[in-house]
């Protein structure tokens, strides 16, 4: 339980018979079968193991996430907004209307910079999609 | 679209708050760090003051020209439809060596002084060009049809769904240490999903508050969340009861004055400037020079803005649609008589002056849309057409965010051939 405070492991509680567990640590967690409702107290079993089997793979999904997420934001979260301001205001510089003060204010409201990160994420697949 | 197997447009819809702005930003940051794409990017807001037809057109089509390898213009004294024509003239054209251009614009539905149509991009684009837009999700005709994209081979449209619980993670995630620690408590991010469901302006609300709170994010229990009813109303519910709590007895003028700004910047249809609040506001607010500030720090993280060029208005439009559905009727009534009263007094001295006098940029853009809302009468609206009132709408056409810091002659139209060499 203290590893997975930690973000060193993810613990998953599976309750496989009713227990009196009221107090018991783990019961803040997520467990499996949904709304801990134990196997043996399942019509069928094969649908709880699958719902447990489903937890598995929601959580082992979430942690390839984490990971990834700390790889990515090390590399790119530094000075972000003001290089992506000038590469982008390139061109409308020029003009004498100020229409750059209000780009580089819209930057910053979506990307903000490292002491202020704006929050942002579960778009991977719209991001791909945009990308294809 | 970046790929070349697609239709050359993309349209992205979703309602308010679902996230487009984020995720085009995001996506054009990463664009801009490939070599195999150049990018043009211009928002359209009316928060950011960036929805005048004419300073969208200016931009993109300055940018355009950039990346084309050409000398940027330099003037700006053309009107709306020209910037718009020698756009679409760039867009026809087949973007040389092996990059792609993708121009990206965003916030189609905010247009101020142009309604986008068939007519937004020429029929054939240039070879290697794409053209992305994104629009809030329409009540009325489809965009695909407003656009004349129908055609599947022609255009792809995408929609935004709402965040799931994998998704409200993945946000943690990304904010780092210490709210990464967040993201693998199952109970936490279950709870910031029953309270966002999954919406992304209020996930960003949550996520920024628990950041503020530092270290301390990671001793949040679900339980602390579990009294928190769900969506807007629950999380601003809480956020007023712990503001009087902090302002306590102390201070009894600080609700009044919070509730007033609040109330005005509902009411509003665009960026107020400090003056215009204090303006507008309700005299028995209490609302001064020395006491405006204080009255707008606790509302600092629902606003953007610097009060002056950019004035104040609240980050998302959707808190202006939450903060006016919950004013009473005969509460919108009031407010609605202060900005049409003050729009009545801009325009007599606008008619006196003829035209050529400084008075305040949000009048002379939003003043017509207060008569509509109030269904004021056909003679009221006929003063909109008059000398002076003229003069100030082309002022604010062609100088959109100069308007407050110097008051340009009328600009004459013999420059306008300098404009593109």
């Amino acid at each position: 339980m203290e590893r997975h405070e930690d973000g060193e492991a993810v613990v998953l509680p599976v309750l496989l018979r009713p227990v009196h567990a009221a107090d018991a640590p783990f019961l803040k967690l997520n467990g499996r079968p949904s709304d801990w409702k134990p196997v043996t107290k399942w019509r069928n079993r094969d649908e709880a193991f699958a719902d447990i089997a489903q937890g598995i793979h929601e959580a082992a999904k979430a942690l390839q996430s984490s990971e990834r997420a700390r790889k990515t934001s090390t590399s790119a979260d530094s000075g972000i907004s003001s290089k992506t301001f000038t590469d982008l205001s390139a061109g409308i510089r020029s003009l004498p209307r100020d229409g750059v003060r209000p780009l580089e204010n819209f930057l910053d409201e979506y990307l903000g910079s490292e002491s202020h990160p704006v929050p942002f994420g579960g778009r991977d697949d719209a991001l791909a999609d945009l990308d294809a | 679209m970046a790929g070349s197997t697609a239709p050359q447009r993309l349209l992205l819809t979703a309602p308010a708050g679902r996230g487009k702005s984020a995720l085009l930003v995001r996506w054009v940051e990463s664009l801009r760090q490939r070599d195999d794409v150049a990018v043009a990017f211009y928002p359209v807001s009316v928060r950011f003051r960036t929805n005048l037809s004419s300073l969208v057109f200016s931009a993109l089509t300055a940018r355009l020209v950039v990346l084309f390898g050409e000398k940027p213009p330099t003037s700006a004294d053309m009107p709306e439809g020209k910037w718009r024509w020698i756009m679409g003239d760039y867009l026809q054209r087949d973007y040389p060596g092996r990059r792609k251009l993708v121009m990206v614009l965003d916030g189609l539905d905010e247009f101020a002084g142009y309604e986008p149509g068939t007519g937004l991009l020429p029929v054939r684009l240039g070879d290697q060009i794409r053209v992305v837009v994104a629009a809030r999700s329409s009540t009325g005709e489809p965009w695909l049809q407003r656009l004349g994209w129908e055609r599947p081979d022609l255009a792809r449209e995408i929609d935004l769904d709402p965040l799931g619980q994998q998704g409200i993670a993945d946000v943690l995630n990304r904010m780092a240490f210490p709210l990464d620690r967040l993201a693998v408590r199952v109970d936490i991010v279950a709870e910031l999903y029953r309270l966002s469901e999954g919406d992304p302006l209020l996930v960003r609300r949550y996520v920024e508050d628990l950041w503020q709170r530092g270290e301390e994010a990671l001793q949040l229990r679900p339980e602390d969340l579990a009294t928190i009813e769900r969506g807007l109303e629950g999380y601003f519910r809480r956020w007023w009861e712990d503001q009087r709590k902090l302002w306590g007895r102390e201070n009894p003028l600080a609700e009044r004055q919070v509730q007033e700004l609040l109330n005005l910047l509902a009411c509003a249809f665009g960026p107020l400037r400090r003056e215009d609040l204090l303006t507008v506001a309700d005299p028995g607010a209490g609302l001064s020079t020395w006491t405006l500030d204080g009255a707008l720090r606790p509302l600092q993280r629902f606003i953007i803005g610097d009060g002056e060029e950019q004035g104040y208005t609240f980050s998302h439009p959707r808190l202006s649609y939450f903060f006016y559905d919950r004013l009473a009727v005969k509460e919108r009534q009031a407010m609605e008589d202060r900005f049409i009263a003050w729009g009545q007094s801009v325009m007599a001295e606008l008619e006196i002056e003829g035209g050529e006098c400084e008075v305040p940029s949000y009048v002379v853009q939003y003043h017509a849309a207060h008569l509509k809302r109030a269904d004021a009468r056909i003679q009221v609206f006929l003063k909109l057409v008059s000398n002076g009132w003229q003069r100030a709408w082309f002022r604010l056409v062609l100088f959109p965010t100069l308007f407050h810091r110097e008051f340009p002659k009328f600009p004459s139209h013999a420059t306008a051939s300098e404009m593109v060499n």
